[in-house]
């Protein structure tokens, strides 16, 4: 067919110069950013404590000890429950747990939104009624006790019942959240840019709208970790949780039914609220760098000579 | 100055769109419209805002659907392209150039990705090496230079010129046949403006491209247009070669339009100036008949009543008014 123009001659031999993708840039102002380095060394310190459990707290949590509430010794770091199990131990193992239940149902739960919050609202109509009107329903639903009448319904639900539940009921939030950010995109010259040139629909979703929505579906993924790990600690420590597992939440529990507080056991409530207050301010600082990192035009620009210089700091 | 010949590239005929807003009110955006675009000619639609060019853009494009008349493209109904190759064809064949570059570029890819996916898309060019060299080429082309450079820009780092200029090159990249252009320098600081003409005519000049440019100022519909279409609350209401229009109108609105621009000298300069742009009238009451009826200093009580037929003048120059329809055949009896 036809050429656009005529080529000139000295294009022949034009080659690209090679930058840095945008993930590792997006990645390089990360670090930069201090709040959210804070929130990523904690998180990532507690996802090293799970994975290294049998490395740093040897043997069985749930071990009984004739060593009933003992307060720290050199020993037992942390002291001991009534049981006489470790309390260092039980904090270290009952990272996993909290962790991945929190993660899977944050997953879950994220994909839930966008499945329902985007599809819905980008193909408009009758689907996007009916994803709205779901999602009207389910928020109006309280989650937690929800998930109590539920966990009870259940006799102590599991880790799949309970990431069931988690997500069942989180997911309004972020759907409702992202289905106002889709409508907006969605009638933008750009989107309708985009079909003009032939793109397809799902070549729309994911390459022209979902690029704009990343920070807020992180974000979304992030929040609700915290609320899958908030919820997951309650219903263990209502006791609605299989209270035999070590958890967080569990450990909270066996501690108010032996009545710790009473007997000035601090050692065994301190450490496992310290830990899941840990865990939820650093999802809330990343989060917060997140929103500072979202808005390209707030950053500085990409220039390839900043880049080169980034060593030496900001 | 190309005079329009041969078979159309594009055909609108009795084409209407209507909307309906809540049960009572209606908005005729486009009344019984009908031209043709002729192969490699820059055809330019002027109005005022709100006379329904953005709506004869998106019919064309089929981002809206008439409510009634055909679009032909070289003879295919645009309202029944049926399946995904037909409209892949379609949407490769017939592009569109946005008024805002500020809104019309996705603010999270850079120039190079945008231009070089609608290659992508329709696998003009096969290899990614070959896709890229030829990016590069296009950033040459509309002058964003040095190519390499640009290639990797953001939108939030471009200006408004160089972003319609990255636009122009996204429509451009897979050779399409026709552009529609809507208001694509309105937003433009005015020393801007002359590049970008310049450039869609060099578009046409070299790749043969067809052009409807939409524009709400007679500088530039003077400057680039080969022939021009006046619109005026949805319908046509003269058409004719550029300079016959602007020199020679023969619609009392198009009349009314031309002895109001404040420096007529400023027609000549190409659209470097503001003050041919045409002004906005009061809204006046939906009527059956000639839209400007009401502000009409010549109109006769048929005008309320009837949309007047199409009447031929000299050359391709044609006008739909009662009021010289009635005059020619006065004329000839
Ligand atoms: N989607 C729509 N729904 C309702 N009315 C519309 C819509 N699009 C355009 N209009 C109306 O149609 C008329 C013509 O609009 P438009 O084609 O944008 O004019 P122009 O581009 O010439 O300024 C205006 O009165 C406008 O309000
Ligand atoms: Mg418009």
């Amino acid at each position: 067919m036809m050429t656009p123009f005529t080529a000139s001659p000295g294009d022949e031999g034009e080659a690209l110069p090679s930058v840095k993708p945008r993930s590792a840039r997006t990645w390089l102002a990360f670090v930069r950013n201090r709040t959210g380095l804070i929130g990523i060394v904690i998180f990532v310190g507690f996802v090293v404590l799970g994975l290294l459990a049998p490395v740093i707290a040897p043997g069985n949590p749930a071990t009984i000890t004739m060593h009933i509430m003992s307060p720290p010794t050199a020993h037992y770091w942390l002291g001991t429950t009534a049981e006489g199990q470790s309390v260092w131990s039980q904090v270290i193992w009952g990272t996993r747990p909290t962790l991945v239940i929190g993660f899977i149902a944050g997953a879950l739960t994220t994909a839930l939104s966008i499945i329902i919050g985007v599809g819905g609202a980008y193909n408009g109509g009758a689907l996007d009624d009916v994803a709205t009107m779901f999602s009207n329903i389910f928020i109006v639903i309280p989650g937690i006790p929800l998930m109590i009448v539920l966990a009870t319904y259940l006799h102590h639900a599991g880790t799949v019942a309970m990431i069931l539940v988690i997500s069942a009921t989180g997911w309004p939030f972020g759907a409702r959240v992202l289905r106002s950010q889709t409508l907006a995109l969605r009638k933008r010259d750009f989107v309708q840019a985009a079909r003009l040139t032939g793109e397809s629909t799902w070549g729309i979703v994911q390459r022209e709208l979902f690029p704009n929505m990343i920070s807020l579906i992180v974000a979304n993924f992030l929040s609700t970790i915290m609320y899958a790990i908030g919820a997951e600690v309650s219903l263990q420590f209502l006791g609605l949780g299989n209270i035999n597992t070590v958890s967080w939440g569990s450990m909270l529990y066996w501690a108010g039914n032996y009545q710790a507080l009473a007997f000035g056991a601090w050692w065994w409530i301190i450490p496992p609220g310290i830990c899941i207050a840990l865990v939820g301010g650093a999802l809330a600082l990343v989060n917060r760098s997140i929103d500072e990192i979202a808005n390209p035009q707030l950053t500085s620009a990409p220039k390839r000579g900043r880049l080169h210089r980034g060593g030496t700091g900001s | 100055m190309t005079e329009p010949e041969g078979v159309p590239i594009l055909s609108l005929t009795h084409v209407s769109k209507t909307f309906f807003s809540g049960r009572r009110s209606r908005i005729d955006a486009v009344r019984d419209v009908t031209f043709h675009l002729y192969p490699h000619e820059i055809v330019c639609l002027v109005g005022e805002s709100g006379s329904g060019k953005s709506t004869t853009a998106h019919l064309i494009m089929a981002m809206e659907t008439s409510t009634s008349g055909t679009i032909r493209y070289q003879g295919q109904d645009v309202a029944r392209l049926r399946g995904r190759s037909a409209h892949r064809q379609y949407r490769r064949a017939v592009q569109m150039i946005f008024q805002d570059p500020y809104a019309s570029l996705n603010p999270v890819h850079t120039a190079g990705y945008t231009i070089g996916r609608p290659m992508e898309i329709h696998h003009s060019i096969a290899s990614a090496s070959q896709r890229n060299k030829a990016v590069l080429r296009l950033l040459r082309q509309v002058d964003l230079t040095p190519p390499a450079e640009f290639y990797y820009k953001l939108p939030y780092q471009l200006s408004g010129g160089q972003r319609q200029r990255v636009a122009i090159a996204r429509a451009l990249a897979v050779q399409p046949a026709l552009i529609i252009a809507d208001e694509p320098v309105s937003m433009l600081d005015v020393s801007l403006r002359a590049g970008i003409l310049q450039l869609i005519l060099q578009a046409r000049d070299e790749a043969g491209v067809t052009f409807l440019y939409i524009t709400h100022d007679l500088a530039s519909a003077r400057y680039i247009g080969d022939r021009i279409l006046v619109m005026y609350r949805g319908i046509i209401c003269e058409e004719g070669m550029a300079d016959a229009v602007i020199n020679g109108p023969q619609h009392p609105y198009t009349k009314a339009l031309i002895e109001a621009v404040p420096n007529p000298e400023h027609l000549e300069d190409g659209g470097t100036v503001d003050d041919t742009v045409i002004p906005s009238h009061p809204s006046a009451p939906a009527s059956p008949g000639c839209p400007y009826y009401a502000l009409c200093p010549v109109s006769v009580a048929e005008c309320q009543q009837n949309l007047p037929d199409w009447t031929e003048l000299s050359g391709k120059h044609r006008v739909r008014c009662f009021h010289v329809a009635d005059a020619r055949h006065g004329v000839k009896t």
